[in-house]
């Protein structure tokens, strides 16, 4: 291995734009004589984020034509969209599976191949942490084939539609909501669209105060409209009913933002104290005014038991509370108040649809399949709400409120390891070496939950909180998949989403050349680092490469937002 | 029945009727006067080429052939069907012969390595679980290192403080050997815990001769005492969990190229047979 340290410059935020060059001065003209931005006071900006650099860097010109689809349903993006020129048109209904048959292409492959996957078992560098620094190598950009929608009439005629035109902005609710997109978008005609990537956004959002409020009010509207839309019970509700719901709807937050900040001091007080800390959004034995959705973020339900509270369950996003209890009592004289607590996770937003309104709208249409069970005792969908005292159900709670208070019930693809099958062989970590050019992604070592260890493995969060501050959009959710990824180039070593990851799940780690030189900043000497986590092995064949590679069936990737499933794992 | 309870029934199912078939079918063979022993011979060959596969499998995880739990279970079935056929190659006899002793050893060590090593997979995590922290392997000689120097530090804080030299020559003489190495590594493999509850008594004997100060100390020293036999415990069972393989594989190996040379052999001096 080499021991001379190679210098380079140390990666700037801007030194990858968006687009695979900057946009021009002409082009960032142009731009700013169109709507929003030709209203926009650029004295607003600062020097070192001026609304040009902004422009140029954090933005790309994308011009489409009739049919161009500019994302799907399903799809997971970082960047959000302003119209210039033309129209774009939105496809309203829900679970548009046809669509998928209108569009050609299909998804893309970024796996490797049969030989190009084998080839890893000679190719994969002998250094820790290498790069290859060949200009070519050095390319980051992840683009999207072209995908068009070739029966446009078709889509028109059987799908219901609107358009967004020029000065309006589309796409905001997964740029900064980290979730996936919710319709999907084509080009009405010739149309100029300008893509921003949500650093962009942020920053142009932060400092023009109109841009501001026009953000703002469409990410209310378009959330309250797609957890309507997305919420079986209101399917069958008529067009003047959902007007009366939409208007009608609160929208709410409870907790604090920055919980990643406090977490953990919380999570090592009493069960008392940090329920204490954890407001409440609906009281047990408190009349059920409203059906309560969750927006995003988590919220824990819990039952009085002697002088404290048990957890019994916990509800993510689409998730409602309190529907088994309006039911009842709009069928019957003997009223019903709220059989559990709902306590705020941390943070969570929630929409609060009034009981009159559910009364009135919503149950006299409700679909037979969809009406809740009445409640017996005190047991409420499911088994996994068993209140009992016994040693299981005891368990059950313990593993419960561990899971709540360390906030793993954040992660889609957690890594839960059975420690009485585990037997320390770690071709786990020999998988995922392989897989990643030599390099182990995971430490076989975290907190443990009954018999399970939930390892330090990047768990692909539900709100991943380690992409909020990155500067450059290096850390990204994968379009097709939503596997959270760091697209090595882009880094700049920031550091940014290691400190924000809950979990200790991002590490840092100084790089090397292919023959094994630290690389160093020319400036300052210091070694340039690179953030890195697991990716799900989303370029692999076979992934994740650690379930598979594990020949006890101690190691699963877990959803958390299962809980019957998650409560059956830990009790097998 | 869980999914694990499950999986065996079937298995084991599959395991029966692949030895009643293959018992029927070596008797009509037998009956009908052919050579037996050509056909078990060349299944047992495939037999323990196939499970010798399951270590390739491991290098190429970044390819499509399957979860390695999928291989794991093949792996333990077919071996234990690879020993029944071994019976009806070899027969009830002693063998004879040095390429045929060394074969049939070789072929019962593995079969016993195997056997042992899945009792052993299956037995240690259980108690690796009720001991200690879980800890990573390699990370053992660390963590060892880091608990002896809190025990120095307080050695010597206390020698300075009370000027007297009791606990650091107990430390020297006593302590120090135990910490330096991991140590009653068999004593934990067999679940013995006599050898701590030695050092235990033989600390709580020093009290007499301590002060007030020096107790607490030592009530620090043996905390840490019990931690370090903690980590004895997970370096001892972790230490046979990995072991084990290092006989395994070399020997199924060496038996690869035994067998080999047993099929020239067989077929080099077979003459006119069938």
């Amino acid at each position: 291995m080499s021991t001379t340290p190679v210098e380079v410059r140390r990666p700037q935020r801007w030194d990858e734009p968006f687009d695979e060059r900057p946009l021009t001065d002409r082009e960032v003209d142009w731009i700013l004589t169109h709507a929003p931005f030709s209203s926009i006071d650029e004295s607003d900006f600062t020097q070192s984020a001026s609304l040009r650099d902004i422009l140029r860097n954090d933005t790309r010109i994308v011009r489409c034509i009739a049919g161009d689809i500019v994302y799907r349903t399903g799809d997971y993006g970082t960047s959000a969209y302003f119209v210039l020129t033309g129209q774009v048109r939105v496809v309203l209904d829900q679970g548009d599976e046809s669509m998928t048959e209108k569009i050609s292409g299909s998804v893309l492959h970024t796996r490797r191949g049969f030989f190009d996957s084998l080839s890893q078992l000679w190719k994969n560098t002998k250094s820790p942490e290498a790069r290859d620094f060949a200009p070519d190598a050095q390319s980051s950009k992840v683009r999207s084939k072209g995908l068009f929608v070739q029966d446009v009439p078709g889509v028109l005629n059987e799908h219901e539609t609107t358009t967004v035109g020029a000065g309006h902005l589309f796409g905001e609710l997964s740029a900064l909501g980290r979730t996936p997109r919710t319709t999907t978008i084509f080009a009405d005609n010739q149309c100029e669209l300008l893509e921003v990537r949500w650093q962009g956004l942020r920053d142009l959002s932060r400092r023009s105060k109109s841009l501001n409020k026009t953000v703002d009010d469409l990410y209310r509207k378009d959330s309250l409209d797609e957890q309507l839309q997305s919420t079986p019970i209101f399917a069958n509700v008529d067009p003047i009913g959902q007007k009366r719901l939409v208007a009608e709807t609160i929208f709410q937050n409870y907790g604090n933002r920055e919980w990643t900040a406090t977490y953990k001091a919380l999570a090592e007080k009493g069960a008392a104290q940090r329920l204490k800390k954890e407001p409440i959004i609906a009281e047990e034995g408190h009349y059920p005014n409203g059906l309560i959705l969750i927006r995003s973020g988590f919220a824990r339900v819990s039952k009085q038991f002697g002088n404290g509270h048990r957890t019994l369950s916990y509800l993510g996003k689409g998730q409602m509370f309190g529907l088994e209890e309006i039911y009842h009592n709009w069928r019957t004289t003997d009223p019903l108040p709220y059989r559990f607590t709902l306590r705020t996770v941390g943070y969570v937003d929630v929409l609060i649809v009034p009981t009159r309104v559910i009364e009135e709208v919503v149950l006299p249409n409700l679909p037979e399949d969809l009406i809740p069970d009445p409640p017996v005792g005190d047991v409420r969908d499911g088994d996994h709400l068993d209140t009992s005292s016994d040693s299981d159900s005891q368990n059950r709670t313990q593993h419960l409120e561990q899971l709540v208070e360390a906030r793993f019930i954040n992660g889609t693809s957690t890594m839960m390891i059975d420690l009485e099958r585990c037997t320390r062989c770690d071709d786990c970590v020999r998988a995922c070496a392989s897989a990643h050019d030599g390099n182990p992604r995971f430490i076989r070592h975290g907190a443990q939950v009954g018999k399970f260890m939930i390892a330090n493995a990047c768990m692909h969060c539900v709100d991943p909180v380690c992409m909020i501050g990155c500067p450059t959009g290096a850390i990204h959710r994968v379009a097709h998949g939503g596997e959270v990824a760091i697209n090595d180039p882009t880094c700049i070593g920031c550091g940014t989403c290691a400190t924000n990851c809950p979990y200790d799940n991002i590490r840092l780690v100084e790089i090397r050349d292919k023959s094994g030189a630290l690389i160093r900043d020319q400036e300052t000497q210091a070694p340039i680092q690179k953030a890195t986590k697991c990716d799900l092995c989303v370029d692999q064949k076979v992934s994740p490469a650690c379930q598979n590679a594990c020949p006890h069936d101690a190691l699963q990737r877990v959803d958390m937002r299962d809980t019957q499933t998650l409560l059956e794992l830990l009790e097998r | 029945m869980n999914n694990f309870v499950k999986r065996r029934t079937v298995n084991s199912t599959i395991l029966l009727i692949a030895v009643l078939i293959s018992w029927t079918l070596f008797s009509i063979l037998e009956t009908s006067i052919r050579a037996t022993s050509f056909w078990s011979g060349w299944l047992l060959f495939l037999l323990v080429t196939s499970l010798a596969l399951f270590n390739v499998r491991k290098k190429l995880s970044f390819l499509p052939l399957g979860t390695a739990a999928t291989w794991l279970q093949f792996h333990i079935y077919a071996g234990l069907f690879s020993m029944v056929v071994f019976f009806a190659h070899v027969g009830l006899r002693l063998p004879t012969g040095t390429l045929e002793i060394s074969l049939s050893v070789l072929f019962l060590s593995i079969s016993a390595s195997g056997v042992l090593g899945l009792i052993l997979s299956r037995v240690i995590p259980v108690g690796l679980t009720t001991r200690g922290e879980p800890v990573l392997f390699e990370r053992i000689p660390t963590l060892r290192m880091g608990l002896q120097q809190e025990v120095e530090e307080l050695v010597v804080t206390c020698a300075r403080d009370n000027q007297t030299t009791t606990i650091s020559d107990f430390y020297t003489s006593r302590l120090e050997p135990y910490f330096r190495v991991s140590s009653n590594l068999v004593y934990h493999l067999i679940g013995s815990a006599l050898p701590i509850r030695k050092l235990e008594g033989e600390i709580a004997s020093m009290d007499r001769y301590l002060n007030e100060s020096e107790r607490e100390v030592m009530a620090e020293i043996l905390a840490l005492t019990q931690l370090k036999d903690d980590l004895d415990y997970q370096m001892a069972r972790q230490m046979v969990l990995k072991g084990w393989l290092f006989i395994h594989i070399p020997l199924t190996f060496s038996l690869l190229i035994l067998l080999v040379l047993h099929i020239f052999v067989v077929y080099g001096f077979r003459g006119n047979l069938p």
